[in-house]
């Protein structure tokens, strides 16, 4: 035991002879630079496209985390909305899951501390950007690239509130980045009316200082003015300032950027990514040696649940019956949207002319969100992370502008939203002769509830639904008639304020109403 | 401050008795902040462990032969936050909320509603405060304001994950050859958090005690029925603790030393062949692999979240000195 000792002993020594020999090296051997990946000290500039990109990059990253646009966004938006049922298996998900589905929610559901901190991250993102656009000194810039730069950030930064907003109502608005996070990071909430008019506030900054487009064989998808005018029709839209939101809309449709001749059926494949419908896009990317890290978990959740080469996700957010029943005779978007698992007497086939299996747990899938087999078996990957998020598509502005301009507008101008409508219906037809007619009301009241009927089914299962019947001020009846009937206005157009973040505030923060 | 005794008797008996009251102040430790995910790295105020440590242990010889030893120790310890430090301005909490930790109470104890029955019926049910959503079959919490009601209100300090008392013994025995070393420890006065049956995404594969769920009026006062869509019944409650008291039998040794006479002969100074076993029995309550309090995060201990067991190890070995 005793000669054991000595082997410590002579360790002991060795390092200290080491640490003796180390002042002479440059480096201490624990400062050595992170390998593989680059962070915000090493990120290559000007080898790279902007002295900014290791700050803004980053708030673009978050769009595709976990917390922002996977599970929990899918559950809030499209899950709790008519249009859609959890699926998956019965149980799958629990509580937190099915409540989404059937209300209430109550404030301990996971799903909403996730949105919360998920939105709040990608603020805090867009925060530094800006706190480094105006203070870091040693980056070397035009002033044009930095209002830009800021201009991205503001966008950003003004679709997590409008997020926040519509999920939880009022919320702590949060512009800065913390010196003290103990000591400030307990914010109490700001009134809806405050986050809104924040909201705009940044959204306008972006339009102004956005550009109108990027290159897009080197920046695929970043925001531009359109983005940022089609996202604030959609803001005022909410708070039904339709003068405005027509304005902005009109805005996307005058700058020459987007049109409708992209088919309905290519919108949602991956060869239709970034095309001329998309106005704000998540990017996602994979590679066969990085098939789900650079991507986002999207397509995924909603993937077909089978099994051998069917096993493309949890087979979680399938159209309803609801949504099923919506669709006018013989609308091709119907069979686009909603994927039907083959039975013993019908099987049905992918829009790749695969055979669907039979027996699966749910009858309906999302049609939308169908990968490429040949992109699965170049990747060696059946999930889907590469699958772009279709955020704002340009069909959705003309169909706000229709809106906004027919409430604006009444019985006088009714051809201009009416015109708008039809030209969305004009490409669903896809040429087919004898459906989908073009509307001829005069009546704005009939139009209204038409151009509310063509939102439904040209968006489903793209978010927006919950949203709308909200605004619209229908959801308790629609709900309650498409089953949900827990659900009430007063207390479900909300989700509860999370109760760990309750919890954390010490009471600054206060519970949304009926919770 | 520390105190420390210690009596020897005729270098048989052995008694030693320690008293100490230590502050340890602005403890680093990563913090959940409100409206951020990341963990933030702070100091963190004053706590205060004060306890007693005391042991006896006794050594003896009975004629030529026969040795023995025999000792036992015992420890309390009583941990508390002083003040958590000037510049925060919000609760600390752990593991999602599990876990706070509030002056003058022990570091991240667990937090929320107290059981107090199921509720056996719809009738039953409206004689007692419940939730807005409440269902037979749910768990009864206690309406710890008396308003009527159960809301977060009635949350508060349910049970702390660290045991307050700790305790071991030794013994030992010598007859001729032989050898026997027996060890024994145990710990009393934790709750471990049963965090991995707060899992929703299965009805398939419950735990043991789901046998005895909650199905019809007078079935079950203690279990929820078995229905995950009930996700009042998933609320951090006395229902997810169980006590972490456990003792145990660490160490376990038979040994037999040869005579050295007969091994000179095979030129072998020194043999001795042995039996070891350990952690070979542990009386216990506790439903998951390992009783010992699970501390991975001060503010956020004492969950199992379907912990790693703790290995029974038999070894058998046999020693020669040449």
């Amino acid at each position: 035991m005793k000669k054991n000792l000595l082997i410590p002993t002579i360790l002991t020594l060795a390092i200290i002879v080491m640490q003796i020999g180390l002042p002479g090296c440059k480096k201490s051997f624990l400062d050595t630079e992170r390998q593989g990946a680059y962070d915000a000290d090493n990120y290559p500039y000007p080898g790279g496209s902007g002295p900014y990109d290791q700050f803004i990059f980053g708030a673009y990253n978050e769009l595709r985390s976990f917390n922002v646009h996977s599970q929990a966004f899918i559950c809030a938006t499209s899950i709790r909305s008519d249009d859609a049922d959890k699926g998956s298996t019965p149980a799958d998900g629990g509580a937190a899951a099915i409540d989404m589905d059937n209300f209430p929610v109550l404030p301990s559901n996971s799903f909403c501390n996730t949105l919360w901190l998920g939105y709040l991250g990608l603020v805090n993102k867009c925060n530094v950007t800006i706190k480094e656009v105006n203070t870091n000194k040693t980056i070397t810039s035009t002033d044009q690239i930095k209002v830009q730069t800021i201009g991205e950030a503001r966008f950003l930064r003004g679709y997590a509130y409008f997020m926040m907003v519509r999920l939880f109502g009022s919320v702590p608005i949060i512009d800065t980045v913390f010196e003290n996070p103990a000591a400030q990071n307990n914010l109490p909430q700001s009134t809806a009316a405050q986050v809104y008019a924040f909201i705009e506030n940044d959204l306008t900054a972006a339009a102004a200082t956005l550009p109108l487009t990027w290159d897009p064989s080197k920046f695929a998808g970043r925001v531009t003015s359109g983005s940022a005018n089609g996202l604030l029709a959609k803001v005022y839209l909410q708070q039904k300032k339709y003068s405005q939101a027509m304005a902005a809309a009109n805005l996307v449709m005058t700058s020459g950027q987007y049109n409708l001749n992209t088919s309905y059926d290519k919108i949602f494949r991956e060869e239709g990514e970034n095309s001329s419908e998309s106005v704000f896009e998540v990017q996602a990317t994979a590679s066969a040696s990085i098939p789900q890290t650079n991507g986002v978990q999207y397509a995924q959740i909603q993937g077909v649940r089978g099994s051998g080469i069917f096993d493309l996700g949890w087979g979680w957010n399938t159209p309803s019956t609801q949504l099923e029943g919506a669709y006018e005779a013989n609308d091709p978007r119907k069979n686009r949207t909603i994927m039907y698992t083959s039975t013993a007497t019908t099987t049905y086939q992918t829009i790749y002319s695969e055979n669907l299996p039979v027996g699966l747990p749910n009858p309906r899938y999302n049609n939308k969100v169908y990968t490429n087999p040949s992109l699965r078996s170049s990747y060696g990957n059946r999930f889907g992370y590469w699958m772009n998020l279709r955020i704002l598509r340009y069909a959705d502005v003309v169909l706000m502008f229709a809106e906004a301009a027919n409430e604006v507008g009444g019985t006088v101008n009714i051809t201009v939203p009416r015109n708008a409508l039809n030209s969305v219906r004009l490409r669903s037809r896809a040429g087919i002769a004898g459906i989908l007619p073009d509307i001829t009301t005069t009546d704005p009241a009939v139009l209204r509830l038409a151009i509310r009927q063509e939102r439904r089914v040209e968006l489903a299962m793209e978010h927006d639904r919950f949203f709308d019947i909200v605004r619209w001020g229908i959801a308790q009846s629609t709900l309650n008639a498409a089953g949900k009937t827990n659900f009430i206005d007063s207390r479900d157009v909300l989700l509860p304020i999370p109760q760990t973040q309750i919890d954390l505030s010490a009471g600054v923060l206060k519970q949304n109403p009926g919770y | 401050m520390h105190c420390y005794h210690q009596i020897y008797l005729l270098g048989k008996l052995n008694v030693e008795f320690t008293w100490y009251d230590r502050t340890t102040t602005d403890i680093l430790t990563g913090v959940t902040l409100p409206n951020d995910s990341r963990s933030y790295f702070t100091n963190l105020g004053q706590i205060s462990n004060k306890g007693i440590e005391v042991s006896l242990g006794w050594n003896d010889k009975i004629g030529r032969d026969f040795t023995y030893g025999l000792s036992a120790n015992f420890s309390y310890n009583k941990n508390e936050v002083k003040s958590i430090g000037n510049n925060f301005n919000f609760t600390i909490i752990g593991n999602g909320g599990v876990n706070q930790t509030t002056t003058g109470q022990s570091i991240g104890y667990f937090y929320g509603y107290t059981q107090t029955g199921i509720y056996q019926s719809s009738s039953d049910m409206s004689k007692q405060a419940a939730f807005a959503n409440s269902l037979p079959g749910d768990i009864r919490y206690s309406d710890n304001n008396g308003d009527g009601i159960i809301s977060p209100a009635d949350r508060g300090y349910i049970g702390s994950p660290f045991p307050p008392y700790s305790f071991g013994g030794n013994f030992t025995l010598g007859y001729k050859g032989f050898d026997l070393d027996v060890d024994l420890q145990g710990m009393t006065g934790h709750k471990i958090y049963t965090q991995r049956r707060t899992a929703t995404f299965a009805v398939l594969n419950y735990e043991a005690n789901r046998l005895n769920a909650y199905s019809t009026a007078g079935t079950s006062n203690i279990e929820p029925i078995l229905d995950n869509t009930r996700g009042n019944n998933f609320l951090m409650s006395t229902y997810y603790l169980e006590p972490g008291d456990y003792f145990r039998i660490r160490n376990l040794q038979i040994g037999y030393s040869f005579q050295q006479k007969l091994l000179l002969k095979a030129g072998i100074k020194k043999a001795r062949i042995f039996l070891n076993g350990q952690n070979i029995k542990t009386w216990s309550k506790v439903t998951g692999y390992s009783p010992e309090p699970i501390i991975g995060s001060i503010l956020g201990g004492g969950a199992d979240n379907g912990s790693y067991p703790v290995p029974a190890v038999y070894s058998f070995g046999l020693n020669l000195t040449f």
